[in-house]
């Protein structure tokens, strides 16, 4: 069955592509006929996994990029899914009709929920685990939770590649199993010395469950910690980022070696930070490792800035049911003391399923814009009176916020409202937003 | 008057935007004019119950639950002489589950009568629920806990009402997203305080307009075949 089984995953995979689809379907019918296939080929020498609730595609894009500039053969799941189907297509797909790899290192980004079936049976070499938020509550429950989901698919022979500035990450380390390479990001003139997301998760010491203490926080619970009742800290950590110069959206690696960044939203640090660290350990250059981010960088043209008639325009990404990275967005308004229009809004909180689940509003700290100095915040989509309530709640004066039913009929009063625009955008309506604002046909 | 108001287990037990409900307190509380005062207290504090006219508790994760419940087990009497004496409790999403009598197999604090047994599969779905305060109420249940309530419900069979204990496994977060309950709790809060209280009308206007457009949305929302 195994030679039937990838033969109908390459043809069906040819099929698909010649309608412009690349999917994980024909790993589902690879894994029909033969639900042993992923144990029988024969794999890359090197495996590098990426999981997390974000960054997973821009962090393996980039350790991709620079493995294939290196002269790796490098496979990866950049159009497949990143469930156990999608890995195998991309598995499949290549290696040869025998079911031996072609290329030497595959790059994986992998869901996380998905990685204690797959880790098992592929043994990768080095595992990236970005982060663990608070993403879709109705599919991933909590923290907690996915931090189990994870933990149950990893073994000691894998390399970490974890965030030194995030506790709950540290915790997979508790015991010191694992060879771990941590990483971390220096304090930023973004840094601040008190918590401001008051409605999240405070963490607590992976290991006496007591109250941390932060010397500083770059992002709700991201900073540098220790704990107020043991001896628990954050750890050292072996690739830093040692410097963020926020002008000119450049990072300093390691104090010496330079990326420029086309998106200086703190998640992107990390992301781009966590590449580097693998990279790294592959013995790869620094210098070369950072020209060729650069120039990945320089040809991945995305509309975030810029400019309507004088004004400053920033389409900001997020996920609905992920207040993280609204949170994200709210911290990066904080950097402009000019006056500010926001706009915020979506089309669909899911496309996963039926329910509107709205809970994950009320872990937006919107009330950071009561420090602001603020235009007006127009509103739009489905669910916009649900978005006015709870910017009542966050104390913002009621006359300020204007409520559309979409975009373009949000057009008006978007064009003619003052200050630089901050588009706090859930990613179903950024096209919808840029075509308003004539910069997409 | 001056209203004095727990928030229990604020950094622990802070799931799925359960810091919302105290939000809207206070903002309403502020629009009466009426006197308050906060304290967010967690399992490293001492606890006074005596001190509070209202104690707020949300959901958490299992993990967080379980430490908390072994913290308020040395208060188990204070907190039964405080619901009998009428102190308002608002006890939502899995927090509620701490009030039986065990939870999960473990000793819980035996106040209502009622064993909470793990569900294999988590329960999270939309939910309306019939009620005696006014409109329908609309939420989201997130949790993973079975039980039976007692007789004394607080919405159309589901959570549990008890002198002027309110719990129930409704997020949403409830408050902010259902004005005919959130009215009624707040009035018979301050009503209980100071009988002679003129509570005027608060300004639910837009959490009214958003309430209605979200059943006519629900109305209209078309399955795609995106979802799975």
């Amino acid at each position: 069955m195994k030679f039937i089984s990838i033969i109908s995953c390459k043809l069906s995979t040819f099929f698909l592509s010649l309608v412009g689809r690349g999917s994980s379907l024909p790993g589902t019918i690879a894994n029909i006929l033969d639900k042993n296939i992923l144990k029988k080929l024969e794999l890359p020498k090197r495996i590098i996994v990426v999981t997390g609730s974000s960054g997973k595609g821009s962090t393996t894009k980039i350790i991709a990029h620079v493995l294939r500039e290196s002269g790796f053969k490098v496979c990866h799941n950049e159009k497949g899914g990143n469930q156990k189907p999608g890995i195998i297509t991309t598995l499949i797909n290549a290696s040869t009709l025998s079911g031996k790899a072609k290329s030497e290192i595959a790059v994986l980004e992998i869901d996380e929920r998905s990685i204690k079936y797959i880790l098992p049976i592929i043994h990768p070499t080095d595992v990236v685990i970005t982060n663990i938020t608070r993403d879709q509550p109705p599919r991933q429950k909590h923290i907690n939770f996915i931090f189990e989901e994870i933990n149950k698919g990893l073994d000691k022979n894998m390399h970490l590649y974890l965030n030194a500035n995030d506790p709950i990450l540290t915790k997979f380390n508790l015991d010191d199993k694992f060879n771990v390479t941590y990483y971390s990001l220096d304090k930023t003139n973004n840094s601040y010395k008190d918590n401001i997301f008051n409605s999240l998760n405070y963490p607590r010491c992976p290991k006496c469950n007591g109250v941390l203490e932060y010397k500083f926080y770059h992002f709700e619970d991201l900073g540098e910690y220790k704990c107020t009742l043991c001896d628990y800290k954050m750890p050292k950590s072996k690739y830093k980022i040692t410097n963020f110069d926020d002008l000119h959206k450049t990072i300093t690696l390691d104090k010496k070696y330079k990326i420029n960044l086309n998106n200086d939203m703190l998640y992107n640090l990390f992301n781009t930070l966590a590449a580097y660290s693998v990279l790294r350990e592959y013995d790869i250059d620094s210098s070369f490792i950072c020209n060729s981010i650069n120039t990945l960088n320089k040809n991945n043209k995305v509309f975030t800035k810029y400019k309507y008639h004088n004004r400053e325009v920033f389409v900001l990404n997020n996920k609905c049911e992920n207040a993280t990275t609204y949170n994200q967005s709210m911290l990066y308004t904080l950097k402009d003391n000019n006056m500010k229009t926001i706009v915020i809004g979506w089309k669909e909180i899911s496309r996963r399923y039926l329910w509107d689940d709205l809970s994950w509003l009320y872990d937006i700290e919107f009330e950071l814009f009561n420090k602001q100095n603020i235009d007006r915040i127009i509103v739009a989509g489905p669910q916009r009176y649900d978005i006015a309530v709870r910017l009542k709640y966050a104390g913002i004066d009621e006359n300020k916020v204007k409520i559309y039913k979409d975009l373009y009929e949000a057009s008006d009063e978007i064009k003619d409202s003052n200050g630089n625009l901050y588009a706090i955008l859930n990613f179903d309506y950024v096209d919808d937003f840029n075509t308003v604002m004539g910069c997409l046909k | 008057m001056k209203l004095n108001i727990l928030c229990l287990y604020y950094d622990i037990m802070n799931l799925y935007g359960e810091a919302g409900n105290i939000k809207v307190l206070e903002y309403h509380l502020k629009e009466l004019g009426i006197d308050y005062n906060i304290d967010k207290l967690s399992n490293f504090d001492i606890i006074d119950f005596k001190k509070y006219d209202l104690v707020i508790i949300g959901e958490g994760s299992e993990e967080s639950r379980d430490i908390c419940l072994s913290h308020l087990l040395k208060y188990k009497d204070d907190i039964k002489k405080a619901i009998d004496k009428g102190v308002f409790f608002l006890v939502t999403g899995n927090a509620l589950g701490m009030f039986g009598k065990s939870l999960y197999g473990k000793d819980a604090l035996n106040i209502f009568d009622f064993d909470v047994t793990r569900s294999k599969e988590r329960i999270s779905q939309e939910i309306i629920l019939n009620n005696d305060f006014g409109d329908d109420i609309y939420g989201f249940l997130n949790h993973e806990d079975i039980f039976k309530v007692p007789s004394n419900t607080l919405f159309e069979s589901e959570g549990i009402k008890y002198n002027n204990f309110y719990g129930t496994m409704v997020l949403g977060p409830i408050l902010a997203r259902n004005p005919d309950f959130l009215n009624y709790f707040l009035k018979n809060l301050i009503l209980h305080k100071n009988k002679d209280f003129e509570f005027n009308e608060i300004n639910l206007k837009l959490n009214k307009i958003a309430y209605n457009e979200f059943i006519e949305f629900k109305k209209t929302k078309k399955f795609n075949s995106n979802w799975s």
